[in-house]
């Protein structure tokens, strides 16, 4: 299969929808088959790398933290850089910086990086295919 | 004596899988934990939360796995709701 690059824009907020769900599970996908993946971040979704969430207890589950394992999108978003880098694969994740800025969320996990729109308007021109995935 | 509140819930699955959980049903969970007391009824989609033996496998991206992926049927109590229409 030959290499393919795509543009993916996100919108939503982590742990607010299923949508960043069904966006992860694509972009794991592309990650295992080698393909270069250009993700522009915006609005809630500006906030997926953010490097200060942590994971906590549940005292509705009766778990502590370490027994509720509670997911963190930040530790999504590394693993997929490392996939994609194991595969041959490319990753330019960008969050939007006034979106980040407006929710102080300007602290990233490595390898993802501050942008703007003109830099989904470059992932788009480069891209064999476009997703775009935004808040209903 | 807490007031009583009658819930109705209808979105589903709505960030279950980043939760871990329903984000309405562990609300009233946590707020039943310090006191209040509270009726459900689940309707449109979250009927399907009481499908006994329902699950999901976990969310795995490269080498991150998610181990504690949500058991909806668990979370409302399937089996007391069906002892209740025993």
């Amino acid at each position: 299969m030959s290499q393919k690059t795509f543009a993916i824009a996100l919108m939503d907020a982590p742990y607010e929808s299923e949508n960043l769900t069904t966006a992860f599970r694509i972009l794991d996908a592309m990650a295992r088959r080698g393909h270069n993946i250009n993700v522009f971040a915006f609005e809630g979704a500006s906030g997926l790398a953010f490097s200060k969430q942590a994971p906590h207890p549940n005292p509705v589950h009766g778990k502590n933290v370490a027994e509720e394992n509670h997911p963190t999108t930040k530790d999504q978003v590394t693993a997929l850089l490392a996939l994609a880098a194991k595969s041959g694969g490319k990753v330019d994740w960008v969050n939007c910086g006034m979106c980040v800025d407006e929710r102080g969320v300007g602290e990233f996990v490595a390898d993802t990086r501050r942008g703007s729109p003109a830099d989904f308007h470059s992932f788009c021109e480069a891209s064999d295919n476009v997703l775009a995935i935004p808040t209903k | 004596m807490a007031k009583k509140t009658l819930n109705l819930v209808e979105s589903a699955y709505r960030a279950v899988m980043e939760e871990q959980d329903d984000t309405i049903l562990w609300l009233l969970a946590a707020m039943q934990g310090a006191g209040a007391e509270h009726t459900v009824v689940l309707r449109g989609n979250a009927v399907n939360y009481a499908v006994a033996g329902q699950g999901a496998p976990g969310l795995s991206i490269g080498v991150w796995k998610q181990t504690q992926a949500p058991r909806m049927d668990n979370d409302i109590g399937v089996e007391r709701v069906f002892q209740r229409r025993g």
